[in-house]
């Protein structure tokens, strides 16, 4: 909201489904008009990252979007033999280097008002391309606070 | 501070012990009161950082050495998500090449941003271009070239310069250096949690630390940002107000600024402040709460016409309870009578003259000096208001002499009217008393006064008089001077009254007024002495009482009027005293209740009260006199008062206030009050048998001889005390020429109406029976009084009275000067010999009829006692006001040969001795009494 860009209320109501409810895998969310952070895409529950960051891109190399994607890996602890699965929320802000600065910016500056409104987010990154949001390296990253 | 221990251990003792527990809730509570006294003695002397009385904190500030990281380390903030670049500093010691590179980078690109269209620009474009620049592969930089891009396409949107030393912008224009610089801004505003303060040595930041979201109160941090902002301003500096984007949170500041520093609705700002800067977005929660801050404003506009309401409101209140008109007067007229008298020489002595016939004054003298000096400093160091204290009066008089002498006389005045309309007349022209026909306009001009000059509660009784006040007040003056002027040449034997007390219509005036007191002290005495011999009920007595009390203020005046009203202009102005009086009886009433509330919770108000209310006691002393003695008696009569007519509420606020929270003040205030009162009474039956010329001007010489021979003394204070009880009851004295003048008119004005309504209270039961006794013992004296009233025969009874008064006056007034100091005591022990000895007096009134006789035609005192009955009867109010004025005359005559044998003998001794009784112990009231008895 530091922009002036609100988060819609349906926003809220998505995240608290797929928080609490796992009735989705992934949420694409979009500014729109320059006012509000809206939904764009859900994802089924049944869908794959892949799909996730295809709908990231969908609307073109010169648009950015946020992903809200529920991320499913098993963590095996260290001195335990059991592997245990674990989920983890996290944002994502796609803003590609082939997107204009000034959109770039409004998404940058109204990522805070979205990071606020969606309360229990693990994680939140950036990406300007597909090596920073490629599977491995968002693994890695949420399981760098795991403990080993 | 320190309180806090104790109130905890307080409330624990509480806990553990219950018997404890009151103490304990005790001290608690004396501890929150401790700390509260101390915050709010901080705020009053801004305690508070920044304040004048922390420079020394200033100064351990400058005794800071340390680097500027070590003190951005200390001041670090948390929840920081933009953080500003590393310090110059650090860059210096280990210049990193990344750093080095990246610092490149960023010039590089600030250079390539200022040329490109940033509106089409891809921050590939960007990269592309920087990396041709720099001529080398940035793609480990990549994400700090984002970052950068991203500032530096901020730092493109420059500050919005809303007010010409406020500048609105966002994170990127916070962290650039160059155009804060340029700007001359000097204080940052930084109103997020999330953003660091970028220059931390270099400028004076003020942080906000909130969250742009829903539940952010920013409201509550108007206050503070307002006063950053002006300081900023005062100091010739610019702020930069910003969030992160300067779209919402440092928006809603510096609307907020706009609406509190330039008077906007919260409208004008939000459009000047969006004219200015057009992305700005107040978040709706913030709207929400500069709407409610809008309210804020306006209420903070309105605060001062609220409590101008409020104190108009308390003032009505007060009013309410000063409605008595008639003691009012009295205590102005004493008031005046003190400056006047000090001023004016004739007037006290005219005034003294009459006062020595009373002759109760000395022990009152006494007395009223402390008490008047004491009740006059407490009002002052309360620096209240106030109120009836004469003294306060006096210095009024003397320093300020209209403004504070309206307010307090008309505090004093509570009951009368007519006392306010003297202090206004007074103050305008002091020695011209407005004749007892004008005393309604001079109510209403008193009520006037108070309100403008007092503020305080006075404007209450002066709503109430308000109505009849508003075309009375100026007419009044002029009217009431000619009035009396003609009255005083219509009147041969006025004239020649107020010819030995002052040449023109003024000095007849005084006469007037002083004649009066006389009567009223009369009444007073007859009314005691038939109460006392009747035992009458508690209730009758006080509202005997208090009518006496009433009448020796009004009453007095009434008597005056009367005398005055010889003239035919007399009546009508008594008439309209009349209404007045039965207006302040309804005032009283209802003001009664509220005067005690207000008295008991302002002191000061208790002191003017308490003149007011000794006034009232002085009328309970009648019924009461014959127990003097107690003030707590007297409390219990005040509420009594209270419910009595309005006469009595006067009275009754007088002495309750005193009784109960005064204590010794009070009892002093009583004492003196009650040898006043014992003329007072005299006057007030005098002007309600409409005989009141002589015995009322008795009493008003008996003040005027008070207050000259305080002038004498020099005791102001003393003297206005003194001076304002006699004044109330006999007012001449105290208000002297001047006042007495105008507590004349005021008295006629009441005597007219005591005359009726007095009489009518009086009349109501017990009055009567006992008035008709009295007059059955005095047949001789009635007769006097009835001739005197023929030869006055002014019209109706109380005409008659004041031609027999008038009469009386005359050769009244020239004895009672000569007199005065002796008199005076007399009249005091007179008074309350009447109370107390009203037996005795009942039997000196036979055996000395004769006595009475030429008492009557002599000094009129004892013409004034038997208007003391008239006073009471007033009370009881209009109803029987004709058929009783005649029997209240009959009996106040038998009063008044009374009221004589003991003023001499017993009556100054019984007296003194209840006074000085009252001044030991307060509430000795009971015990004064025996000893009189």
């Amino acid at each position: 909201m530091a922009s002036g860009v609100t988060v819609a209320d349906a926003c809220k109501k998505v995240y608290e489904e797929i928080k609490k409810d796992k009735k989705h895998r992934y949420v694409v969310f979009h500014i729109k008009d320059e006012k509000q952070i809206d939904i764009e895409v859900i994802g089924e529950r049944n869908s794959t990252y892949d799909l996730f960051l295809e709908d990231l891109q969908k609307a073109g190399p010169q648009e950015c979007r946020y992903g809200l994607f529920d991320f499913e890996y098993t963590h095996q602890c260290q001195g335990t033999s059991e592997s245990s699965k674990k989920q983890k929320l996290f944002l994502l802000c796609w803003c590609p280097d082939t997107a204009k600065v000034k959109k770039k910016m409004v998404y940058s500056s109204s990522y805070d008002a979205l990071k606020k409104s969606l309360v229990g987010v693990h994680k939140a990154f950036q990406a300007t391309d597909h090596s920073e949001a490629s599977q491995e390296v968002i693994e890695e990253k949420l399981r760098s606070t795991d403990r080993q | 501070m320190y309180v806090c221990a104790p109130a905890f251990m307080a409330t624990s003792q509480f806990g553990k012990r219950r018997p404890s527990a009151f103490s304990a809730s005790l001290t608690s509570r004396s501890a929150l009161q401790s700390l509260h006294r101390v915050s709010a003695q901080a705020r009053e002397h801004n305690f508070f950082e920044g304040g004048l009385t922390h420079d020394w904190i200033t100064h351990y500030e400058k005794q800071i050495s340390s680097d500027q990281s070590c003190l951005n380390e200390w001041n670090a903030m948390d929840s920081i998500e933009s953080r500003r670049p590393p310090s110059p500093d650090s860059l210096r010691t280990k210049p990193s090449e990344r750093e080095e590179t990246e610092r490149v980078i960023r010039s590089a690109l600030k250079e390539i941003m200022m040329s490109v269209d940033l509106d089409e620009v891809t921050s590939k474009f960007i990269r592309g271009r920087l990396e041709e620049t720099l001529d080398m592969d940035l793609g480990e930089y990549k994400p700090f070239i984002d970052q950068e891009m991203l500032t530096v396409l901020g730092q493109m949107d420059a500050a919005t310069r809303i007010f010409p030393h406020v500048y609105l912008g966002s994170e990127w224009n916070a962290s650039n250096l160059d155009e804060l610089s340029r700007n001359g801004v000097r204080h940052i505003l930084n109103v997020t949690r999330e953003i660091d303060n970028f220059f931390p040595g270099s400028f004076n930041y003020l942080n906000v630390r909130v969250y742009d979201d829903d539940k952010t109160d920013l409201l509550k941090h108007w206050d503070n940002t307002y006063k950053y902002i002006t300081k900023a301003e005062q100091e010739g500096s610019k702020v930069l107000v910003h969030c992160k984007m300067g779209v919402s949170r440092s928006a809603s500041v510096v609307i907020a600024y706009a609406m509190k520093a330039y008077n906007w609705s919260f409208k004008k700002a939000l459009d000047h402040v969006q004219s200015k800067r057009t992305c700005i977005k107040p978040n709706k929660h913030f709207i929400l709460q500069l709407e409610t801050y809008q309210g804020i404003l306006a209420a903070m506009k309105n605060r001062e016409k609220l409590q101008r309401s409020k104190s108009e409101t308390n003032l009505v209140a007060t009013s309410g309870l000063i409605t008595p008109p008639n003691s009012p007067k009295k205590a102005l007229d004493t008031p005046r009578s003190q400056s006047e008298g000090d001023k004016d020489a004739t007037p006290p002595d005219r005034l003294d003259k009459e006062n020595e016939p009373v002759v109760p004054s000395p022990p009152t003298r006494l007395m009223p000096p402390k008490l008047l000096d004491i009740s006059g400093y407490d009002l002052m160091k309360c620096g209240g208001r106030p109120k009836s204290w004469s003294p306060e009066n006096n210095f009024a008089t003397d320093i300020l002499t209209s403004s504070t002498l309206l307010s307090q006389s008309l505090e004093k005045i509570n009951t009368d009217k007519i006392t306010v309309e003297v202090e206004v007349e007074v103050p305008n022209i002091p020695p011209a008393p407005p004749l007892p026909p004008f005393e309604a306009h001079k109510y209403n001009v008193s009520v006037f006064m108070p309100c403008g000059n007092g503020l305080r509660s006075y404007s209450v009784s002066q709503n109430k008089i308000v109505q009849l006040q508003p075309a009375t007040p100026p007419p009044p003056r002029p009217s009431s001077v000619k009035l009396r002027v003609n009255e005083l040449e219509s009147s041969g034997i006025s004239n020649s009254c107020s010819g030995s007390i002052t040449s023109s219509s003024t000095g007849g005036c005084t006469s007037s007024p002083d004649r009066k007191s006389t009567t009223d002290p009369g009444r007073n005495l007859v009314l005691n002495l038939t109460t006392q011999f009747e035992g009458v009920v508690a209730s009758s007595s006080a509202a005997n009482s208090p009518s006496d009390d009433n009448v020796l203020v009004n009453k007095p005046l009434p008597a005056e009027s009367p005398k005055f009203s010889r003239i035919a202009v007399n009546r009508p102005p008594s008439i309209a005293v009349c209404t007045a009086q039965k207006r302040d009886g309804g005032d009283l009433f209802s003001s009664r209740l509220d005067r005690v509330f207000e008295r008991e919770e302002r002191k000061q108000c208790r002191e003017p009260l308490d003149h007011q209310s000794t006034a009232v006691v002085s009328a309970g002393d009648v019924s009461r006199q014959n127990s003097w003695s107690s003030y707590d008696s007297a409390v219990v009569l005040r509420d009594v008062i209270s419910r009595h007519s309005s006469w009595g509420s006067c009275d009754t606020r007088t002495l309750p206030s005193r009784n109960s929270s005064w204590g010794s003040y009070d009892v002093r205030p009583t004492m003196q009050y009650v040898s006043e009162r014992g003329e007072k009474p005299v006057v007030n039956s005098t002007a309600a048998a409409a005989v009141p010329k002589t015995a009322a001007d008795e009493p008003c010489y008996r003040p005027a001889k008070r207050p000259k021979q305080k002038d004498q003394q020099k005791l102001l204070l003393p003297n206005c005390y003194s001076s304002s009880p006699t004044l109330g009851l006999q007012g001449a004295s105290h208000k002297l020429a001047n006042r007495a003048t105008a507590s004349q008119p005021n008295i006629s004005g009441l005597g007219n109406t005591a005359v009726t309504a007095s009489c009518n209270n009086k009349h109501s039961s017990l009055v009567r029976s006992l008035k008709e006794e009295f007059e059955a013992k005095a047949g001789d004296v009635v007769e006097k009084p009835s001739r005197k009233n023929s030869s006055g025969g002014g019209g109706g009874s109380s005409a008659e009275d004041d031609g027999t008064g008038t009469e009386h006056v005359k050769s009244l007034p020239t004895s009672p000067v000569s007199e005065h100091p002796k008199v005076t005591q007399r009249p005091s022990p007179a008074a309350s010999m009447e109370d107390l000895s009203v037996r005795k007096l009942v039997g000196k009134y036979e055996n000395g009829r004769a006595r009475s006789k030429t008492f009557v035609q002599d000094s009129g005192c004892p013409r004034n006692p038997h208007y003391q009955q008239p006073p009471v009867p007033p009370r009881v109010s209009s109803l029987d006001v004709t058929a009783i004025g005649p029997r209240k005359f009959e009996c106040n005559p038998v009063v008044k040969t009374v009221v004589l044998p003991i003023q001499q003998s017993d009556i100054r001794a019984s007296v003194n001795r209840a006074a000085n009784n009252k001044l030991q112990q307060g509430k000795s009231h009971p015990l004064t009494k025996l000893s009189f008895k």
